[in-house]
């Protein structure tokens, strides 16, 4: 099969896809993006919050002055 | 151009179930199915792995996307209530 047909789907070329095993590495794959998207996204969070937080004990000390 | 300069961290961020992730998510969730769809599958018993994938690919960058979106707000209301309090003779109540 040519490389240029790689962006064309022709009977020729394309093959029926075949669900009756699943794609265990897909889904592994899948799973494991899944978990890391959600780990970074927690760790972002946490990170702006404890920024913010921080800043807005900056800003105190700034302003007001240290008691 | 930066996506989130480093003022917008003093900005609270958004909590982690917010507007554009429950949104985004939902669209990820719909295109799981959609390709489900196009590909003759079952709509929704199909691919739940993907499903999920692209749900948390949505709420990921709607994360993203609401922290700019607070940024760039918060700076046209400081830009705005600036001009107010140096154009005061403009913005006299009316009477």
């Amino acid at each position: 099969p040519s490389a240029f047909l790689a962006f064309t789907r022709s009977a020729f070329v394309a093959k029926r896809r075949n669900y009756d095993q699943p794609n265990w590495f897909g889904v592994g794959l899948a799973f494991s993006t899944t978990a890391a998207l959600w780990a970074l996204l927690f760790k972002q969070h946490n990170e702006d919050i404890m920024e913010y937080e921080r800043r807005k004990q900056e800003k105190q000390h700034k302003c007001t002055g240290c008691s | 151009m930066v996506f989130l300069p480093d003022e917008s961290r003093s900005l609270p961020p958004p909590p982690l179930v917010n507007k554009g992730s429950v949104w985004l998510g939902f669209t990820g969730w719909v295109a799981a199915m959609l390709d489900n769809g196009f590909s003759h599958r079952p709509v929704i018993r199909s691919g739940v792995h993907r499903q999920i994938l692209f749900a948390t690919m949505g709420w990921f960058v709607g994360y993203y996307l609401v922290k700019r979106m607070e940024y760039v707000h918060a700076k046209q209301d400081r830009e705005l209530f600036e001009y107010v309090r140096q154009h005061p003779e403009d913005f006299k109540a009316a009477g």
